[in-house]
């Protein structure tokens, strides 16, 4: 509304101004022959003639010889009609007309074109905007702004790393972790967090960087869970069962019988000795089928841990069900955007081949 | 609301001359309606001026919603920068161009009470009615305005070639170069419909050839070391087609700014001058659009699409077609002016002009041919720098050697044999120089030493110019010094202007026949000699800038005289766009410069570095500034200029 008002004064300002040049009252009177610029100029080429040749830098012929052209001039323009101008009301008629055109059309067409609902938006605005409105990327961007001009910044690189995790750019989040590591030495979850990233980063597999990693980690923690874990699945990976069985068996030995982790561990146990056997004692394959559609059904309903979910995944996987598999993945996906969150689960889809489409 | 209000004034302004143009075409021969014309043009300046306030306002603060900033800016960017990416892109440039385009109609209103009403009227009309369709074409088909919901948190910077000082000095003038001739340009069409033309007119027309003359040479020359100290490959002229575009309208504009002196002190040459006046223009429309149209690619080449090209080429033909199309009708009633001997001061500015003519041809045949022939029949030719400098060479040779012989001339008659005697000195001055250098170089035979008596032969020319007007050696130092300083400032103008061709073509010829090029591999503490300069290699640091990264290597540089310095050249990245640039690093030494760049680095450590030394290279530049400070300097003098008729002999004989 504000911006239409002071539109319309400008408008109004600009109308007025150019009608009251165009019909006022004020400097139409037509010049007399007299005053026309043409004579005036002409005039004033005769005195410098005059006082170039007092000065002596025109020889005297020569200044005879210019007057004379300048006098055939001006009696060329002195023959010439003046030109006619109409009445006054006839003047004022067009002049409305012009005036009212340009009204009309400089208001049509930004009516046509413009965006006066549009508020602005310049930076300060921008930064300022409450957290709950502001992206991922925005926050990231704005993170990222002030780390280039700090880069030694241990807080920013700390804060960024998880937010690159969420959104799935493992390589900046590998980047930004070493940086932290860089800046303030290793720690067991920091090695954890960057073999997690570099392992993402290379499509689940821990082989070379991220294994190493995870074994300084365990080392400089022992009772460090996340590292073991990924040792142990690794170790599996490889096929080498027996290692990957002392890892399990330490992982149960460092859990206290509630933690979330512990159901998983003790499938990868159960895995990794059925593996040894070499045939499976395993229990009868319905009662298995039926207790996994159940935890389908439940999840599906009622949701759930990302535990559950990969429990689920790696369930359908283990029973041949690759679409079944793919369809709890997509759905475990939707329930926990957050990457960071589903790392497990994502090394487990990655490992078997599932694919993050949505 | 800032950004909204700057679009509404914009589009005032397109009304604004739109039915101002309407009146002013139809109207023209009622004197009334010239008051109405005046307070348009002085509108359109105020609006057009308030919109480009907005969209600098919005890229200072930011304001990503204004998509223009979003595209093109980035929060990082230092001030200078933010403010000159309004420019560095293809609709903020349109703003700008039109801003300009206003800025001079407004500056011919302001002064129109010195002009006939009907001619006020008409220049007006035609300056709105440029106004109108090119601010049209921004409105409707790159608006600068358009807006971004929701607004992105972090633009996507400017491009990294164009941050740069360049960028605020080089298309300000360039534009102020271009737009200015649009002035000459109304000027000659009004004369063409009124069927009016006289010294008067010549007389107006004069001062806004000279200051665009001026400024364009200013805006090439910028553009030329800017290219040369940026792009990092030592060259300063291309013969790119932009930079034809350029110096096509310049070369116009030269031969404009003679036949208009010709006009104004003789009423001489009037339907030429009214020619050249459009043509002038044309060719600075085709600078301007060639480049936005598409059908070209270099580095002034913005995004375009298919509409925006077929717009632009239809306005382009809409006026240059219509103003030839006037041309060729109302030519014939003009008024002819006086008459002249075939040597006398006017021939001579008549063969300037034929050359300047035909060099523009040359120029514009060795652009425009390639594309034509690609789009007839699809084939593929480069027309590159050996076309051009064996052409454009063949036309400006004869041109430099008559060019002293001009000034001395006397109006409507001369004496050839007189004023080859006076010039006698000149010439053995050029050529005794010339040997001298030789003679100290001890450098070998080529074209070289022919260019450089050129440039001599120019340069003593135009100086034997001043000192034959103040007598010096045929009266005594004290009168002669009197006269000298007493001479008018349009006499110093000529020299000057003459003198800075003269520089510029030593600089020209120098630079290109002993330059020295080194490429070579450094590593730290290495040292490597050019011309005598030993160059040692101090290391390179990565360094952190306001919004790029860069490698900086360091060099020492010892000069044969003993003196030691330390230069550093770049490689950026940056941040936003991650593309690369290099900075190059440039010593000057008295009018010579020492190039350094640095180039990748290699696998072993080693970086690539290209060393150029470039003898008296800046005096291309300077010869340039000097052109176009001549150019104000005549600008400033606005006494009645009457080229007095040399009166035959009998006359004075019988008188």
């Amino acid at each position: 509304m504000l911006f239409w008002l002071l539109a319309l004064l400008v408008t109004a300002i600009a109308c007025a101004a150019l009608y009251y040049a165009g019909a006022g009252r004020r400097g139409n009177a037509p010049a007399e022959p007299d005053e026309s610029p043409e004579l005036a100029h002409l005039k004033q080429q005769l005195r410098e003639i005059e006082s170039d040749a007092a000065l002596g830098r025109l020889e005297p012929a020569e200044a005879i010889a210019a007057r004379g052209e300048v006098a055939r001039e001006v009696m060329r323009v002195k023959a010439e009609t003046p030109a006619t101008t109409g009445t006054r009301a006839q003047r004022q008629l067009l002049v409305g007309v012009a005036v009212a055109a340009t009204a009309l059309l400089s208001v049509g067409v930004y009516a046509a074109i413009g965006r006066p609902e549009v508020p602005a938006a310049p930076l300060e605005a921008r930064v300022d905007m409450p957290p709950t409105e502001m992206t991922l990327d925005a926050a990231v961007a704005q993170i990222e702004k002030r780390l280039q001009q700090t880069p030694d910044e241990l807080q920013g690189w700390t804060v960024i790393a998880p937010a690159y995790m969420q959104l799935g750019r493992f390589d900046d989040a590998a980047a930004a972790l070493r940086r932290v590591i860089a800046l303030d030495g290793p720690t067991a979850d920091r090695e954890t967090d960057l073999g997690e990233a570099l392992m993402l980063a290379a499509g689940g597999s821990a082989t070379g960087e991220p294994l190493t990693l995870f074994e300084s980690a365990a080392a400089r923690d022992p009772a460090h869970v996340r590292s073991r874990y990924y040792i142990a699945g690794e170790a599996m990976q490889r096929g080498d069962f027996e290692a990957a069985k002392g890892q399990w068996e330490a992982l149960i030995a460092l859990g206290k019988g509630d933690e979330p982790w512990l159901p998983n561990v003790q499938a990868g146990l159960e895995a990794a000795v059925a593996a040894l056997d070499g045939d499976a004692a395993l229990p009868d394959a319905t009662a298995v089928a039926a207790m996994v559609d159940g935890l389908a059904a439940r999840l599906a309903q009622n949701g759930g841990t990302i535990e559950e979910w990969t429990r689920l995944v790696r369930s359908r996987l283990v029973q041949g069900q690759d679409e079944l598999a793919q369809e709890a993945y997509d759905a475990a996906r939707k329930a926990f955007p957050d990457a960071s969150a589903r790392t497990e689960l994502d090394v487990l889809a990655a490992d078997n081949g599932l694919v993050a489409s949505n | 609301m800032s950004i909204e209000l700057g679009h509404f004034a914009l589009i005032l302004a397109f009304a604004i001359a739109t039915v101002s143009a309407v009146m002013g075409l139809v109207f023209w021969k009622r004197d009334a309606f010239a008051g109405y014309l005046q307070q348009a043009a002085l509108l359109q300046f105020l609006l057009v001026a308030a919109a480009f306030g907005a969209l600098i306002q919005a890229f200072v603060v930011s304001d990503f919603s204004l998509k223009l900033a979003a595209d093109h800016s980035f929060s990082l960017q230092p001030l200078i920068y933010k403010i000159t990416a309004v420019w560095g892109n293809h609709e903020g440039s349109m703003v700008l161009w039109v801003l300009i385009l206003v800025i001079m109609g407004a500056a011919v209103a302001a002064s129109g009470r010195s002009l006939p009403k009907d001619l006020l009227t008409l220049v007006l009309a035609m300056q709105s009615l440029l106004a109108s369709a090119f601010l049209g074409f921004t409105l409707f088909t790159s608006n600068p305005f358009a807006r971004l919901v929701p607004a992105p948190f972090e633009g996507q910077d400017l491009n990294p070639v164009l941050q740069d000082i360049g960028l605020a000095i080089h298309p300000p003038l360039l534009y102020a170069g271009y737009v200015g001739f649009s002035i000459c340009f109304s000027f000659a069409i009004a004369a063409l419909i009124s069927g009016k033309i006289d010294a008067a007119w010549a007389r107006w027309v004069r001062p806004w050839t000279l200051f665009s003359w001026a400024f364009l040479t200013l805006g090439i020359a910028m553009g030329s070391y800017w290219a040369y100290y940026e792009l990092g490959w030592g060259g300063w002229w291309f013969w790119d087609p932009v930079e034809n575009a350029s110096f096509m309208p310049w070369l116009a504009g030269t031969a404009l700014l003679h036949s208009a002196l010709v006009m104004e002190k003789r009423n001489a040459l009037k339907i030429w001058t009214i020619f050249l006046s459009i043509i002038t223009f044309s060719l600075s429309l085709l600078g301007t659009f060639m480049v936005r149209s598409g059908i070209l690619t270099s580095v002034h080449t913005f995004a375009s699409d298919p509409t925006r090209g077929m717009v632009i080429l239809a306005l382009l033909a809409l006026f240059i077609g219509g103003a030839f199309a006037l041309f060729a009708f109302r030519a014939g009633s003009l008024k002819h002016g006086g008459l002249f001997a075939p040597i006398s001061r006017e021939g001579a500015l008549i063969l300037n002009n034929l050359f300047l003519a035909s060099a523009t041809a040359a120029v514009l045949v060795g652009t425009l041919y390639p594309l034509l022939l690609d789009a007839l029949t699809g084939e593929t030719i480069s027309v590159g720098a050996p076309f051009f400098d064996f052409t454009f060479g063949i036309i400006m040779v004869p041109l430099l050697i008559v060019l002293p012989f001009g000034p001395f001339l006397g109006w409507k008659r001369g004496d050839l044999i007189a004023v080859t005697q006076r010039l006698a000195g000149a010439a053995g001055l050029a050529l005794f120089v010339t040997i001298l250098c030789f003679a100290l170089t001890g450098a070998s035979i080529s074209l070289a030493p022919l260019g450089l008596l050129l440039g001599f032969w120019v340069s003593f020319g135009a100086l034997a110019e001043l000192v034959d007007r103040a007598k010096f050696f045929r009266t005594d130092v004290v009168t002669s010094f009197r006269r000298l300083f007493g001479l008018p400032r349009t006499a110093w103008a000529t020299a000057l202007a003459h003198l800075g061709m003269g520089l510029s073509v030593i600089g020209i010829v120098a630079a290109s026949a002993w330059q020295v090029e080194v490429v070579t591999t450094m590593t730290e503490g290495q040292v490597s000699t050019i011309a005598g300069h030993e160059v040692s290699f101090q290391g390179i640091r990565h360094e952190e800038g306001p919004n790029f990264t860069s490698d900086t290597g360091t060099f020492s540089i010892a000069s044969p005289g003993g003196e030691v310095r330390t230069a550093a050249a770049e490689r950026r990245t940056y941040v936003a766009s991650g593309m690369p640039t290099t900075e190059a690093a440039i010593l000057t030494y008295g009018f010579s410069q020492l190039y350094l760049q640095l180039g990748e680095p290699q696998a072993d450590g080693q970086s690539v570095v290209r060393l150029w030394y470039k003898p008296y290279v800046t005096l291309i530049w300077l010869g340039c500034v000097l052109m176009a400070g001549a150019g104000f300097l005549s600008l400033s003098y606005r006494r009645l200029r009457v080229g007095a008729p040399k009166p035959s002999q009998a006359r004075v004989a019988a008188e």
